[in-house]
């Protein structure tokens, strides 16, 4: 729709009503109740000063009662524990929260926009390039006739096939390129002293900041009112919603082996966002129950609620108990009995949840959690499994998730950890379950003694190999707006 | 001991390649951006003019105001504008040392791994920033590092000055030892230690009332922690009340910078993007993890000593909720 002067406004950022001019109103209410604070306190000692007025002090000799009942009076009203300088200090503490407020939600917006800003830069948004992928292919065989093309090696750069085509050649080059240059190595593992030392040079530390201001990097300073400022947008914890069913049921078959059982919870995977599986195996009391938990894709996804400022930004840090709370609540809900024996099956994200639920005391009360198998899932968060449970964790040395060092996760004897080499031209695959389902592959095949233990226990306890019917009931667990 | 097995699903066994490090100044960054067709940087690269409008109003404004000195503004305008000038005026005297260190070809142009490196940093599938600040002899120390991910590859850009800077890739494998160089920090002037650790306090005293200490206004600290929404726990014991403001103005007080780690990666289909965040505060001669909680609808902020190789631990997590 064109208005009579022009074509229509759809969009309209700061000015008299927008957001910083808000903030700008907070700040002034809260330097004003400030400003009333500072003169509370000192009406309050002026006032005080009443009682020592020489013809209140006078009137002492003639009535010391009235006297007493005027100076109890103006201390009450001045310095009591109701008086003015105690309302004084509640006005000003207000004052200094509402300043603080304003502060968190502009450091708050700020590091959205930065977040954003990254986003898109990853996303290659930032480059814009769009140069004709003709021949593209046949290029890439020579390194010389790229080098040659500084617009075909900034189109690498925005385009994801070309340069991962790039990026396997260079990855089976850089050995070579290692041994041609033995002084560009390092051991940054273990090495001494910190990267931030070798690289500040002689300037002060102003003209440092100055220059990485040129260069349009975000100003960033080292106060706990700054770290508050990136906690403040963190508290995402959210009421949760479980309902039964599957947008396509799933009627999964019981696990002969470990690749198997991952290829089951790859099936629970391809579900709808938030949708887990209970797999019953068995029935009565020989009944034990695996529970598929993916990784939890943008499970209840609902950006309606997001600010306007970020768009359909989510900050997370990692901390996400509104899904462990949604397993605990499917569990009970799909009727499974107290004490029954329990695996957790989880892939990412639904593998820490696992991890958790083994750890949390309360969750063990109330099942037998036998196993844990975890596929490429950060789980070295988890001080501590206990000994009634058996941990099998599945990394892929190539999977960015993880992050595994070869000593990170906790020394506990019932957790096994099985980094295998499914490495793959791009992050996602590293991380696929379809890598995890090749890993639990190679696993089965292993004639190794600790896991050999593992795969006998799993078949010992029938969650592995068994010929018993199998039911699936499916969850879909989704965040409350 | 953990068991913990190898495996290899590779038809031949792998040798683990280690990381290439190199540390290049802005000049030489910018002629190796040039001679890939100018390839994108994580950061801007100021046109060809820049510093040398440095005689314009307002440096002439702060030379004034600065009694003749120059200012940290105009000294680190003036230092851009020579780096940039040694880059775009003498690039084969700059092109020499690539060579000699063997990032470019006879010919002058980028090598394979340097190419691919460029091309990881310009385009990654997960991107992490750190920013870390800490002071230090009365100055602010600052390190901005960025560890582009494709595949299993990582490449590193750092710099610490804007002048001088570190480049490296490596594997993924070597990334949690790249985090915990990056969070290093060596400090022989720390002052005090700052409370005992964990402590779980309410978020509202933790910024409040570390505002009003800084402030110099303790004497709100009371206040703040009678309407504190929750109590505060410190090594899982309900601290008195009477005893929460001194542990707050003894954060605070030996509180001397921070770290935080900013988690991406591309997510062209989903509903909503996410973006992790990892907040670390120093404290004294170390690191504090801030986690922020919900205890029964209130936020806490969980604050618990780390160390720098604690670093990867902390981001696996967020990179798990991120990665879609």
């Amino acid at each position: 729709m064109t208005g009579p002067s022009g074509p229509p406004i759809v969009s309209v950022t700061g000015g008299a009503d927008g957001i910083e001019a808000n903030y700008t109103d907070i700040e002034h209410l809260a330097s004003l109740l400030d400003d009333a604070g500072d003169g509370l306190r000192h009406d309050a000692w002026e006032d005080k000063a009443l009682a020592l007025n020489g013809d209140l002090l006078e009137s002492s000799i003639l009535s010391p009662g009235s006297f007493a009942d005027a100076e109890g009076a103006v201390v009450a009203a001045t310095i009591g524990p109701h008086g003015l300088a105690f309302r004084a200090v509640g006005v000003e503490a207000d004052a200094l929260s509402m300043q603080v407020s304003v502060s968190l939600l502009r450091a708050s917006d700020d590091l959205s926009r930065q977040a954003m800003e990254v986003l898109d830069y990853g996303a290659g948004y930032v480059l814009g390039a769009s140069l004709p992928l003709l021949g593209l292919a046949g290029l890439l065989g020579g390194t010389a006739l790229i080098l040659s093309n500084p617009a075909l090696a900034a189109y690498l750069a925005a385009n994801p096939e070309a340069r991962d085509a790039l990026l396997d050649d260079a990855v089976e080059n850089l050995e070579g390129f290692l041994e041609d240059h033995p002084d560009l190595v390092q051991h940054l593992i273990n090495g001494g002293g910190g990267l931030i030392d070798g690289l500040l040079g002689d300037l002060p530390p102003a003209v440092r900041e100055a220059l990485l201001d040129e260069l349009g990097l975000d100003s960033f300073h080292g106060t706990t009112n700054d770290a508050a400022g990136d906690l403040a947008g963190l508290f995402g914890d959210t009421d949760i919603s479980v309902t039964p069913g599957a947008v396509n049921p799933r009627d999964l078959s019981a696990p002969g082996s470990l690749e198997q059982l991952l290829d089951n919870l790859g099936l629970t995977n391809t579900g709808a966002d938030g949708e887990i599986d209970i797999q019953r195996i068995g029935e009565g009391d020989d009944a034990r129950y695996i529970v598929n938990l993916p990784g939890t894709d943008s499970w209840g996804d609902d950006p309606g609620d997001a600010r306007d400022l970020t768009g359909n930004l989510q900050l997370v840090a990692g901390q996400d108990t509104a899904y462990t709370r949604g397993i605990m609540e499917a569990m009970a809900a799909a009727g499974i009995p107290p004490g029954a024996p329990v695996m957790l099956v989880g892939h990412s994200q639904g593998g820490m949840a696992a991890a958790h639920l083994a750890a949390d005391p309360d969750f063990q009360s109330g099942y037998d959690v036998q196993h844990v198998v975890t596929a490429g899932s950060p789980t070295a968060q988890v001080p501590h499994v206990p000994s009634n449970t058996q941990m099998l964790s599945l990394e892929n040395s190539g999977d960015l998730v993880p992050l595994t060092d070869g000593e990170d996760n906790p020394d506990e004897p019932n957790r096994t950890t099985v980094v295998f080499d499914g490495r793959t031209g791009s992050i996602g695959e590293n991380h696929s379950m379809d890598t995890y389902s090749a890993g639990g592959a190679a696993v089965d095949a292993s004639d190794d003694p600790s896991i050999n233990h593992e795969l006998d226990a799993l078949r010992e306890d029938s969650f592995l190999g068994s010929d018993d019917s199998t039911s699936t009931q499916s969850y879909t667990i989704a965040r409350q707006p | 001991m953990a068991p913990r097995v190898e495996l290899s699903t590779a038809t031949e066994p792998r040798t683990g390649p280690l990381p290439v490090v190199v540390r290049l100044s802005l000049a030489e960054l910018t002629v190796l951006s040039d001679r890939l067709g100018g390839v994108e940087l994580p950061f801007d690269l100021p046109g060809a003019d820049a510093g040398r409008d440095s005689s314009d109003q307002g440096d002439r404004l702060e030379e004034r105001l600065s009694g003749g000195a120059p200012s940290a503004g105009q000294r680190a305008r003036h230092r851009l504008a020579a780096a940039l000038a040694g880059a775009r005026e003498r690039p084969q005297e700059v092109g020499l040392r690539l060579s000699e260190l063997g990032l470019v070809d006879d010919g002058g142009a980028p090598v394979h791994d340097v190419v691919a490196a460029f091309g990881v940093l310009a385009g990654p599938e997960a991107l992490l920033v750190l920013d870390l600040a800490v002071t230090r002899n009365a100055g602010e120390d600052r390190l901005r590092s960025w560890f582009a991910v494709v595949g299993s590859q990582v490449v590193q850009l750092s710099t610490a000055s804007g002048l001088t800077f570190e480049l490296a890739w490596y594997d993924v494998a070597h990334l949690p030892g790249a985090l915990a160089r990056a969070a290093t920090v060596e400090d022989d002037s720390a002052g005090p230690s700052g409370p005992a650790s964990p402590l779980a306090l309410p978020f509202e005293l933790f910024s409040d009332g570390t505002e009003a200490v800084r402030r110099g206004r303790e004497d709100l600290l009371a206040e703040l922690v009678r309407i504190a929404p929750t109590v505060t726990y410190l090594a899982g014991e309900e601290v008195p009340a009477d005893e929460v403001a001194p542990l707050v103005t003894s954060l605070e007080q030996a509180s001397c910078g921070r770290l935080r780690v900013l988690v991406s990666a591309a997510q062209p289909d989903a509903v909503r993007r996410t973006a992790g965040v990892v907040s670390w505060l120093r404290v004294g001669d170390g690191w504090r993890s801030l986690t922020p909680v919900t205890h029964d609808g209130v936020p806490v902020v969980e604050i618990a000593v780390v160390a720098a190789r604690d670093l990867a631990r902390a981001v696996s997590p967020v990179l798990a909720e991120v990665l879609r």
